[in-house]
């Protein structure tokens, strides 16, 4: 027994980390050598039309034009007046980035190579589990997540970049660690408190079932509700989408954060039936939401959910699902096909994207001019230097984040950051679950991921329905980049456990 | 055993463990390879997964990008067209290379500028200067790495300045080719385009403009008589400053000429004697003879001719009976009348040339200096008949005569110029535009020359022109 544990799971952490960490240092020197040049004629350009659009506005006003007119003149005065100040952040805060994330990962590849001997006696909480010996927890997921950064970060420096992109990614960062540190010792505090119940002494029967379990499916399903009632009520318009709450002046996005309260309640839905049942609930109320707030991606995604978590369900033998009523599974299942099928007819938008899928280059608009963009580039890209040819182009930063990448960066950067999503999306379901939820979670993590991936990279591009969704670690964003950050964290807690099943006695 | 906590039924468990057993049975050699291929098993799953993610989206892409590229359409292109191509003169000299005409007062309307100015060599040229697709797997770089070089036959910077500076500043064109190859010497145009100039001009006076010919369209008019089979040589008629018609307008000539012959006419500009020769004509005829020399009469559209894809404006004009007085005023010149100076030039030439002149081309050849000069166009001569030989022979015999004794002891012409045909048009605004028409045998030049306004004798400026032909 005790050779056997001693048996170091050391794996490709520390190679991976490295090559990753040299991977966005060398992407980092030379984009950043060419930046400070391609910064100073972009400073030129504002420079020159920001009077000349000035002195058309005061012809404008001088000769009574209409109030419209007036208008647009103003939102293209303070739009290049943004740019201005955005380009003098631009290079600094790109460096810091960089640097920060080529520290994140000689981090990741230093800590894996700690043992951990002291740590898992502490912690020993069950008889059957015991912590592995070394503490690689980050490995492949974590370098491609970091890659991804680097990737995003140097998009968005070729675009924009400001020190608020960079105080995000730091705070995203910090989160995923967080959420990582905090969700490894589910299975401990789960355990141990599991044993006891809430309300011990209450008279009511359902009451004295409620369980530690039950409150983390209970918290996010609250905090859900009261996400989404504070947008639909208090939610700000932006770009035609009410999505946004202004919190001392910064605008967050709830919805980003709902999908990774989703994910957690979704997961720990596994055990009960009246937990799942009600969690398809809070979701398709969730649905409804996101297509009144006209976000049908989010809507999309949220869907994907409900389905992955059923579909688990009727596999018990994998996922630890308690669950053996497989008819009502699979009718509840199909109920909320019917639910979202219902949802989307209710709404005439969605229906239009739907229709409009395919025809987007004889209507022209920012999907056009991205495709273009992308064939101009060709194989090798655009380059930083041509880059301005899409720089105008609207939501190139977000929604069309992986098309904007292909068409600066070419066709070999596509790749890249297609196979650093396919790590994420697959590694974390490759592995058999050691603890009851996290199958569960990673499987949501993974489908989300790749549902986002999907309708970024391929609905910009015009091959499936353009619903304006981010690419996660690569667009602009705040909020998105945050959740996506304790969204890895969650996958990374799951995927290396600190826990490891023992040898059990067969009967 | 003490109680499981974590994993509640006993059956899920075993479950979990089995892959611990894979690994710990590892170390038993006997198992080895069978527990290697499971392995296997389990992952290919994944990795086709992944692989497969990859693939879709990158296929995707791939294909949205070829199948696409058609939609870019010829003004998106001419953005990156611009960096690369280079332009020269017919003896070599770069008259547009880095996106810049070297001197846009003679060149611009000629070269063009991107999207600005459809009727140029740029414009017409964008697909030959590149390709006209853009390739998407190397995009915009298949663009830029493959320069070409396309030599104009336009006359050297210096030869053209001395002729814009004969204009002094006035408006007009002056459009002059070698009516045996083809090459175009000169389509000097003025107002002209440039980017720095507050007013630019976009068209090119010798390719887009009609002007009224005046009495140049006499040598289109005495060529039509000739077409009809009368004999010219015993036509003779009265002029006595002025021609009623039978409509009753009158029809004015410059001055008392009497009785003169058709050469006499032709040099003194008789409006009178031209006057009574439409009249005589076969109406019928005469517009088969229009119709066949490329005139568009009577409303009726002809498609524009076209010179290395430049389109030249028609000419035109109203005949509808040889009686009425706007009708024979036109074939005089005035009226309705409107002609083009590269089909006048064209014409011309087919009068003296036996019926029988080259089209007029401006490309001699386009190169990819690459590719060790592999020549990708090269410019070819082609004849057209506008005459027939007998109409033109005869009718150039009776030109010759006109120019050689009466005409043109007041202008200094010289010698070069074999023959001419000067022209007064009123315009409606009335101010006169001052025209002439002429050929050069001996330099086998064909040219046509207009000063807006007057004020400067395009005698002058076809003196120095036929000098600087080569």
């Amino acid at each position: 027994m005790k050779n056997k544990s001693k048996r170091t799971t050391r794996g490709n952490g520390f190679y991976v980390q490295i090559i990753a960490a040299v991977f966005v240092a060398i992407l980092s020197i030379y984009i950043g050598a060419l930046l400070p040049a391609i910064t100073e004629s972009r400073i030129e350009e504002c420079n020159e039309l920001i009077p000349v659009l000035t002195q058309e506005l005061e012809e404008a006003e001088a000769s009574k034009a209409s109030k419209k007119v007036i208008e647009e003149k103003r939102t293209e005065i303070d739009k290049y007046e943004t740019r201005l100040e955005m380009l003098g952040e631009r290079d600094i805060s790109y460096s810091i980035s960089m640097i920060f994330l080529v520290c994140v990962l000689i981090f990741g590849a230093v800590i894996s190579q700690i043992k951990t001997a002291s740590f898992p006696k502490d912690l020993s909480y069950t008889s059957n589990i015991e912590y592995v010996k070394y503490y690689p927890m980050f490995s492949a997921p974590f370098a491609a997540t970091v890659m991804l950064l680097a990737i995003g970060v140097t998009y968005q420096g070729v675009i924009f970049y400001r020190i608020s992109d960079l105080v995000f990614l730091i705070l995203a960062v910090l989160v995923g660690a967080a959420v990582f540190i905090l969700y490894r010792h589910i299975p401990y505090l789960s355990s141990k408190l599991a044993q006891r119940r809430l309300f011990k002494s209450a008279e009511r029967k359902w009451i004295k079932s409620f369980s530690w379990d039950d409150l983390l499916f209970v918290i996010p399903a609250v905090l859900i509700i009261i996400l989404l009632c504070s947008v639909v009520f208090f939610g700000c318009t932006i770009n035609g989408a009410k999505l946004w709450l202004k919190i001392f002046g910064i605008t967050v996005q709830p919805s980003e954060f709902v999908k990774v309260l989703a994910i957690i309640m979704c997961a720990n839905s596994y055990g009960k039936m009246w937990r799942a049942i009600f969690s398809t609930v809070i979701c398709c109320f969730t649905i409804l939401a996101f297509l009144y707030l006209k976000d049908m991606g989010a809507a999309i995604i949220i869907f994907a959910m409900i389905m992955v978590m059923l579909f688990l369900m009727l596999d018990n033998k994998k996922t630890f699902s308690l669950i053996d009523n497989k008819k009502l599974v699979i009718i509840v299942m199909l109920l909320s096909v019917c639910f979202f099928a219902l949802a989307l007819s209710m709404f005439d938008y969605a229906g239009e994207r739907f229709a409009n899928t395919g025809s987007a280059m004889e209507k022209g608009g920012q999907q056009a001019q991205i495709i273009k963009a992308m064939i101009y580039g060709g194989l090798d890209g655009l380059g930083v230097e041509k880059s301005s040819h899409i720089i105008n182009i609207f939501a190139v930063d977000s929604d069309m984040a992986i098309a904007g990448i292909t068409a600066v960066f070419g066709i070999g950067m596509l790749a890249i950051v297609m196979l650093c999503y396919a790590v994420i999306i697959v590694i974390p379901i490759r592995r058999y679950a050691v603890y009851k939820s996290f199958y569960f979670l990673s499987a949501q993590v993974s489908v989300t991921i790749l549902v986002q991936v999907l309708l970024n990279a391929l609905g910009a591009i015009d091959v499936l329905p353009f619903t304006g969704i981010v690419a996660p670690f690569l667009s602009s964003g705040g909020s998105a980049l945050v959740s996506f950050c304790a969204m890895i964290g969650l996958v990374l807690a799951t995927l290396h456990p600190v826990v490891k099943p023992l040898e059990v006695n067969k009967p | 055993m003490k109680k499981n906590i974590i994993f509640t039924p006993e059956k899920e468990r075993d479950s979990s463990v089995i892959i611990e057993d894979i690994d710990t049975s590892y170390n038993n050699l006997d198992n080895r390879g069978a527990i290697k291929r499971e392995r296997i098993h389990r992952e290919a799953k994944f990795v086709i997964m992944a692989l497969l993610l990859v693939v879709s989206v990158l296929t995707g892409t791939l294909y949205k990008m070829m199948t696409c590229s058609s939609y870019i359409t010829r003004e998106e292109l001419l953005n990156y067209t611009t960096v690369s191509s280079v332009m020269t003169d017919r003896f070599g000299n770069k008259i547009y290379t880095d996106g810049k005409v070297s001197n846009y007062p003679l060149y611009g309307n000629v070269v063009g500028c991107g999207e600005q100015i459809h009727n140029s060599l740029l414009y017409r040229y964008s697909d030959v200067l590149t390709q006209s697709e853009i390739n998407p797997v190397y995009g915009d770089s298949s663009l830029e790495t493959e320069p070409r070089v396309l030599k104009t036959t336009l006359l050297s910077e210096e030869s053209l300045q001395e002729i814009l500076d004969l204009f002094g500043g006035r408006n007009g064109c002056c459009f002059a080719y070698n009516y045996e190859t083809g090459e175009v010497y000169t389509a000097i145009t003025a107002p002209y385009f440039s980017p720095d100039i507050a007013d630019p001009t976009y068209i090119n006076r010798c390719f887009d403009s009609l002007y009224i010919p005046g009495s140049t369209m006499k040598i289109i008019t005495a060529a039509l008589a000739v077409d009809q089979g009368i004999d010219v040589s015993k036509v003779e008629y009265t002029c006595e400053e002025s021609f009623t018609l039978n409509d009753g307008n009158k029809i004015n000539c410059t001055a008392y000429h009497g009785k003169i012959d058709f050469s006499t006419a032709i040099g003194r500009s008789c409006n009178c004697y031209f006057a009574q020769l439409i009249t005589d004509l076969d109406l019928n005829k005469a517009l088969e003879s229009l119709d066949k020399m490329g005139f568009a009469v009577n409303g009726e559209s002809k498609d524009s001719s076209m010179m290395d894809g430049i389109t030249i404006k028609t000419p035109s004009t109203v005949v509808a009976n040889t009686s009425n007085f706007r009708d024979v005023w036109g074939l005089i010149g005035q009226g309705d009348s409107l002609v083009n100076p590269v089909y006048m030039a064209q014409a011309a030439a087919a009068i003296v040339n036996n019926g029988k002149a080259a089209k007029p081309y401006l490309v001699s050849s386009i190169i990819n200096p690459n590719h060790s000069d592999e020549v990708i166009y090269q410019s070819e001569t082609k004849m057209t008949r506008v005459l027939s030989s007998k109409t033109a022979d005869k009718t150039a015999e009776f030109w010759k005569k006109a120019v050689d004794e009466l005409y043109y002891s007041g202008h200094a012409m010289s010698d070069l110029i074999s023959y001419a045909k000067t022209g007064t048009a009123q315009q409606g605004d009335g101010t006169e535009n001052k025209l002439l028409v002429g050929v050069s045998k001996s330099t086998k030049t064909a040219f046509y020359i207009v000063v807006e306004g007057g004020g400067v004798d395009p005698m002058e400026i076809a003196n120095k022109l036929i000098c600087l032909v080569p």
